[in-house]
């Protein structure tokens, strides 16, 4: 066990490396040199030449690739990302601020997305082939085809606009914070985006378990006399699961992504807000910092699906 | 008999109807309506929908069911190109790991792994916000980050040619690997091929949906099914003009679902097997 988590991590690290150099690299191929952005073309006279000289030497800018490399790479280890060019703030706390919103969004989200998915794939592979089966894979697939900004948009205008229900934007209201009003921000971007992961999920919960009844515990289960039920909820629920952990963490960034485009809809003050909102204003140290920030989760939930997956199933030996 | 099973499976008949309809009438745009999707008629803002616009008219005048269509083209050729893309990386790369096995297929697989965990709209972000949005741009990274599942599928199936008589014998007469792939991989892995790419064409449809309308993807005036929802972020246009956002997602949402369609009822035909 030991050995086999220093190996994963391992290579997680040589992932992570590889994904910082792509980053620092797309960066390099960026429109515009840094300095000669600094210096507006009004204010250019005889000495900016030597000006702009100077700065790229204090700035670092002079130094061969791979040594600008290792310095990016040790002040991004050390957290210090740079300055927002838009706002002037730490990038590290710009991010820190927003991580907040979008985890309690994303957490929700993938609880309910559970709660709709289990009853609903073990539900349609119970009744494989027949109305109920059908019914649900009509529900995931339309989940899984209809964009969530689409469904976010139809939202606003139904219960925002035309019923007054529900607000279209937001954490709160500000101002006057109650729970109630929490509430009614969050049931939109919540119910959405746990409807839009939910489709996949049904999908895998269903295969599960219909690979699962076809078990030989199942038939000896069934032979010493345990009801239907009792086969499906103490013994093949149990097994089909494990595979379903696994999708669950690995789907995380996926959720996140959605979560982006989700809180874009409805002004969710969340990460993927300011992702959006730098890449419109051009904020590379903002844009730089977000993609780090998402390669550390991505790395960091495909370890977690890796390390559930061994610790629920004991069938599985680690090497 | 693949035929035979094809036409068995009613949802696809509808989606293959319904897709031939949107193609149609995309190709044929300039026959259904008059109205040039990129002309300004500042005479004619947000005009709600009339004989003479179908579907109204945008902020700028122009003609909404015209740019529907046109958009169309875009958003079809994205998906279609991305998921060309997609399954030739992906068949050639899952090709040489299972044939050649060992570290490469380590290697290879590890590799498919990492690109499909990130998701396409965060990588666009992150290029687009550094190198600025294309559709070019985004067509290659869409590929470059969905080839892991044609990958996985050609992998699979070729493991298994692997342990088949007439491919060892193959091997004991000398075949190259090149040769190999040429007459027995890409036969045999040409069905599952051809439905993870159906599939990719409907994921690629409603990425770009998404990339476009958050103005990571097309750039207007040219139309997408994704970028003409992007108005519909002011509550204004929600509220009072539900011509400008409703025709482009229903539109996304049906396509969607008839290459889905479409998809399933070939994995029944092609890949008997496969199909759950």
């Amino acid at each position: 066990m030991g050995a086999y988590l220093v190996r994963r991590v391992l290579v997680s690290v040589l992932v992570l490396v590889l994904v910082s150099i792509g980053i620092f690299w797309l960066f390099r191929l960026a429109p515009g040199d840094p300095v000669e952005m600094m210096l507006p073309p009004q204010n250019r006279g005889p000495g900016s030449e030597a000006f702009i000289a100077a700065k790229r030497a204090e700035l670092g800018l002079d130094e061969p690739v791979w040594v600008q490399y290792f310095t990016w790479l040790g002040n991004a280890v050390t957290g210090d990302l740079g300055y927002s060019l838009d706002t002037g703030r730490s990038v590290s706390d710009l991010l820190g601020e927003r991580v907040g919103p979008t985890v309690y969004l994303m957490g929700l989200s993938l609880l309910l997305a559970l709660v709709i998915a289990v009853p609903l794939g073990l539900l349609a592979a119970v009744r494989k082939g027949r109305f109920a089966d059908y019914a649900a894979s009509v529900v995931s697939l339309g989940a899984v085809c209809t964009p969530p900004f689409f469904l976010g948009i139809l939202g606003i205008y139904v219960f925002s606009l035309k019923l007054g229900l529900l607000p279209s934007a937001g954490m709160s209201t500000p101002g006057q914070y109650s729970v109630g009003d929490s509430l009614s921000h969050l049931l939109m971007p919540l119910v959405i985006l746990a409807f839009s992961q939910s489709g996949q999920f049904t999908r895998y919960v269903r295969s599960s378990v219909i690979a699962e009844l076809h078990a030989d515990y199942v038939r000896t289960a069934e032979a010493k006399g345990v009801s239907a039920t009792g086969v499906v909820t103490r013994h093949v629920l149990r097994n089909a699961l494990i595979p379903v952990i696994t999708i669950v963490a690995l789907s995380l960034p996926n959720v996140l992504a959605g979560a982006v485009v989700i809180e874009t809809v409805f002004a969710w003050p969340g990460m993927g807000q300011l992702a959006i909102a730098s890449f419109q204003g051009r904020d590379y140290p903002v844009i730089i910092g977000f993609a780090l920030f998402f390669s550390i989760m991505v790395l960091l939930s495909n370890l977690i699906a890796d390390l559930l997956y061994t610790l629920v199933d004991p069938r599985v030996s680690l090497r | 008999m693949a035929v035979r099973r094809f036409l068995r499976h009613k949802l696809a008949i509808a989606g293959v109807v319904v897709l031939l309809l949107v193609v149609l009438a995309t190709v044929c745009a300039p026959l259904l309506t008059g109205h040039d999707p990129l002309k300004v008629d500042l005479s004619q803002v947000r005009q709600p929908p009339s004989g003479e616009h179908l579907l109204g008219t945008d902020g700028s005048g122009r003609d909404v069911f015209a740019r529907l269509l046109y958009a169309g083209r875009v958003s079809l050729l994205v998906g279609v190109f991305s998921a060309l893309l997609a399954v030739v990386i992906g068949s050639v790369l899952g090709a040489v790991a299972g044939i050649l096995g060992g570290w490469v297929d380590a290697l290879i697989m590890r590799a498919a792994d990492v690109f499909l965990s990130f998701p396409v709209l965060v990588v666009m972000i992150v290029i687009a916000g550094i190198l600025g949005p294309s559709i070019t741009t985004m067509v290659i990274a869409i590929g470059l980050f969905t080839w892991p599942r044609a990958g996985r599928v050609v992998r699979g199936v070729t493991l298994s040619l692997r342990e088949r008589e007439y491919v060892q014998a193959a091997q004991a007469f000398g075949a190259r690997t090149g040769w190999l792939v040429v007459h027995h991989v890409l036969p045999a892995v040409l069905g599952s091929v051809v439905v993870v790419a159906t599939i990719a064409v409907a994921d690629g449809i409603l990425i770009e949906a998404s990339l476009s309308f958050l103005g990571l993807g097309v750039q207007p005036p040219q139309p997408s099914w994704g970028n003409m929802l992007t108005d519909a972020q002011r509550l204004t246009v929600i509220s009072q003009m539900p011509w400008l956002w409703i025709p482009p997602g229903v539109a996304v949402a049906v396509t969607v679902l008839s290459v889905n369609f479409v998809g399933d009822g070939l994995r029944d035909a092609l890949d008997p097997r496969e199909s759950s």
